[in-house]
């Protein structure tokens, strides 16, 4: 029977051990070692400069009022306090949740759609694959002018088309419950760079798991479900984590229309009742709009680095009861 | 082999030699000074008379004394003042660049560079500048910013500059005009100014001369009251709902503001020392604004009028497209509609009041003034360029070239500046009825229009909205206490 102090000694006699053979190690051991931190350095320093640092004060601002150039004044816990009795700040968070549980399953279910359809052996195939990647090059900028002609009401392509088979034209951007909606076609459109994700996946499964499913009578749909979706399932998990955090930061095009708008039409705000008022928008007019508060900003910020952790890491736990990894889920053997 | 290096090397020294007397040749000389600038410019216009006898002569040389000037007088021996700035339109933006351009040319000690950034921008790009120690030095700011800015330490104490300039006139009534007594306040903190008023702006009724002739309505009588411009628009609506051809009036397009309506019932929620007045909301005079706006709503449709307002997008707007004949828009739009469309005709009246005893033309305004960084480390070269830009003879221009307003009352009041524009005489009267909304108030303003808003798309009854809206300026006000203790 082992006892306590049995367990102590031996594990000060191990701890002793590898002590001695860490200072054991020889000159080229702490040559390589002193290469490689060398090597790591420049990555290290522009972390703890450029991403750890500002974390860490962004993280203490989030308890300051702090309107550059002023000092940060210390407010405790106010601004978290504060945050989920704001109408507008609710308003963000709402608009965000539903853009965010609309767009990202079509995003994915549109995307694999189409990279099955420019994995099929056609004419023209790498032409295919070109014309629906080409909108992902576009700047974010660029794509949210575009699509505020393709939306518009009268003459905008999309509702000209809609008349000419005998739907009603809905106002889109102009229109509270059309304004997300009209986003998230906005995203379908830029499908392509998830849909190349998906053909590089689709391409890496052995062609023999086909052949043998095919020999033992498993029609087409039977291996795109039995094969196939295992197999992409690794893909498809990379595509919800990263999707479903672009996603929640979406600020281009609402930054794009809704200053067009104020242009326009002498509106203010986000889009016909704050129908496009997103998280980041609203975190970038706190930081920077009239009564600038970076310490309010600071706490959407990790508020919204919390909430993103969080369900990336149940992403993750949940990950194991459907995501098939054929070389274990650590890439060993 | 030796004899052979020895070849290698002269040759070498030789055309190391040929290559520094080229060298020496091409190189510049000395630095110009002014007296050779003034040498080349006599032999290029000497060739110019020669070529073109008709051409005046004086243009020739002015166009060339400037070009020479600006490419010779070498800029490390002024100092560069930065200028951030939003006029992109091209009649502020020529204006603009022809006094910097003239400020350049004359001044010995600075030179000015003026740098543009996007309305919606300007104050994110000048606080970043700020905090980051390298502030840009002069502000074109909103009119009723600098006293806020001010109290937040983003701009600095003019008090010093103005007092002692001989070419500013003080901040005293005679001096500006009558708005820009009132804007002045925007620029005033705890009675020290952080702002000098440039171009106060104001807005009144823009109306279609064709469009109004056209329906048997005479310009020269323009609808006064809220009743006319609903009478004038059952004259000059034409389609009906689901296929407008144009809308007689609408009052929430153009520079229209819910406000301006409320106030010219003949009330204003800030009094004439600017001081704000506790914001209640449910008030008769706001009930009976929503109510005389959803009529219009009701009169056109709201999906109609969506549909309509996508379509504009900056100077193609529903008035010079022929789609909306009566139009609230600011001061500064005659002059680019002239650039836009010279031959459209048009006409200009007074904003209309309520037909009740209290109503009054009344408007609103902001404009826009400048201030300097307070961290700039070129305070005096700032105020130099603000001095010299806001003087009589450059305001003068100004207005010329662009139809705005300045602060100035003696260029304001100059006979020839007010037959300048055909817009002026209704302006100018305008402005003396025109209130600001200066922002370092107290409390944040209640949001009237969010109000309108909710009962215009239908989300809520007025008492709804009302309670709603002044729910929300509560809290907006118990925060503003929260985190500006004692201010």
């Amino acid at each position: 029977m082992v006892v306590e102090s049995d367990l102590r000694h031996i594990g000060a006699r191990r701890a002793a051990t590898s002590t001695k053979r860490f200072l054991g190690k020889g000159p080229k051991f702490w040559r390589d070692a002193l290469t490689g931190w060398a090597m790591a350095l420049p990555w290290l320093i522009g972390f703890l400069v450029f991403t750890a640092g500002p974390m860490g004060l962004s993280f203490y601002y989030s308890f300051t009022f702090f309107n550059i150039p002023q000092p940060p004044r210390w407010m405790g816990l106010y601004n978290y306090q504060f945050l989920p009795t704001w109408v507008l700040f609710r308003k963000a968070v709402y608009n965000t949740l539903y853009y965010v549980a609309l767009s990202q399953p079509l995003a994915i279910v549109g995307s694999l759609f189409l990279a099955v359809l420019m994995n099929q052996n056609i004419p023209g195939r790498a032409a295919f694959r070109t014309i629906y990647y080409l909108p992902s090059v576009l700047s974010g900028v660029a794509t949210a002018m575009l699509w505020l002609w393709l939306l518009n009401p009268r003459s905008g392509i999309v509702n000209v088309a809609l008349r000419s088979i005998g739907l009603p034209a809905p106002n889109w951007l102009f229109d509270e419950h059309w304004a997300k909606p009209a986003l998230v076609l906005m995203r379908m459109w830029g499908l392509g760079a998830g849909a190349v994700i998906f053909l590089a996946g689709l391409q890496g499964i052995p062609e023999h798991l086909h052949e043998a499913a095919q020999i033992d009578g498993a029609g087409r749909w039977r291996r795109f479900w039995s094969i196939t979706l295992p197999m992409l399932s690794p893909t498809v998990f990379f595509q919800l984590v990263t999707g479903f955090i672009g996603a929640f930061q979406m600020f281009a095009p609402v930054y794009v229309w809704t200053q067009v708008e104020a242009g326009s039409t002498g509106t203010v705000g986000a889009g016909p009742q704050n129908s496009l008022l997103m998280y980041a928008l609203l975190l970038y007019q706190v930081a920077f709009g009239s009564g600038a508060n970076m310490g309010r900003a600071s706490a959407m910020a990790w508020m919204l680095f919390v909430f993103i952790l969080a369900l990336t890491i149940i992403q993750f736990r949940l990950a194991k009861f459907w995501v098939y990894y054929e070389a274990g889920p650590e890439g060993g053997v | 082999m030796e004899k052979r290096m020895t070849r290698r090397q002269a040759l070498g020294a030789v055309g190391g030699l040929l290559a520094s007397a080229v060298l020496v040749a091409c190189a510049p000389g000395p630095t110009p000074t002014p007296q050779v600038i003034v040498k080349e410019v006599t032999k290029v216009v000497e060739v110019e008379k020669e070529k073109v006898v008709e051409k005046p002569v004086e243009k020739v040389v002015t166009q060339v004394v400037e070009k020479v000037v600006k490419e010779t007088v070498a800029p490390p021996q002024r100092t560069k003042i930065t200028y951030l700035h939003f006029h992109s339109d091209v009649v502020r933006v020529g204006a603009q660049d022809l006094l910097v351009g003239n400020y350049n040319r004359d001044s010995l000690k600075y030179v000015v560079e003026p740098v543009f950034v996007p309305f919606g921008e300007l104050t994110q790009k000048w606080e970043a500048a700020l905090a980051s120690g390298e502030p840009f030095d002069i502000l074109l700011s909103s009119g009723m910013d600098a006293g806020r800015m001010g109290m937040e330490k983003k701009a600095l104490n003019l008090d010093a500059y103005w007092d002692a300039s001989k070419k500013l006139p003080p901040a005293t009534p005679e001096n500006w005009v009558p708005y820009t007594i009132l804007e002045l306040s925007g620029v005033v903190y705890q009675g020290k100014k952080y702002g000098v008023p440039f171009q106060p702006d104001t807005r009144f009724l823009f109306l279609d001369v064709k469009a109004f002739k056209e329906v048997g309505l005479d310009p020269e009588k323009p609808p006064v009251t809220w009743d006319d411009l609903w009478t004038y628009a059952d004259k000059l609506d034409k389609g009906k709902k689901g296929a407008w051809q144009r809308i007689g009036f609408c009052p929430v397009w153009g520079q229209s503001w819910f406000w301006m309506w409320l106030w010219s019932m003949g009330w204003c929620e800030w009094d004439q020392q600017n001081e704000f007045k506790a914001s209640v909301m449910d008030r008769p005079e706001v009930r009976e604004c929503i109510q005389w706006h959803i009529a219009w709503r009701d009169r056109y449709g709201r999906d109609d009028l969506n549909a309509l307002a996508a379509g504009f997008t900056g100077l193609v707007d529903a008035f010079i497209t022929g789609m909306n004949p009566i139009l609230v828009h600011g001061s500064w739009m005659p002059a680019r509609y002239k650039v836009v469309k010279p031959a459209f005709e048009i006409a200009y009246a007074m904003f209309p009041r309520h037909p009740g005893k209290n109503g009054r033309h009344s408007s609103w305004g902001a404009g826009h003034c400048m201030v300097i960084a307070p961290n700039s480390k070129h305070p005096d070269g700032a105020w130099d360029f603000i001095e010299w830009f806001l003087s009589a003879e450059n305001m003068k221009l100004w207005c010329t070239k662009t139809g705005t307003f300045v602060g100035r009352a003696d260029v304001m009041n100059d006979p020839d500046v007010q037959k300048a524009h055909p817009h002026y005489k209704i302006a100018f009267e305008q402005l003396k009825l025109t209130n600001p909304c200066p922002t370092p108030v107290p409390y944040p303003g209640a949001d009237y229009r969010g109000a309108m808003l909710l009962v215009w798309d239908g989300k809520a009854t007025i008492d709804e909205a009302l309670k709603q809206k002044q729910e929300e300026a509560n809290q907006a006000v118990q925060d503003w206490i929260k985190t500006h203790p004692g201010q």
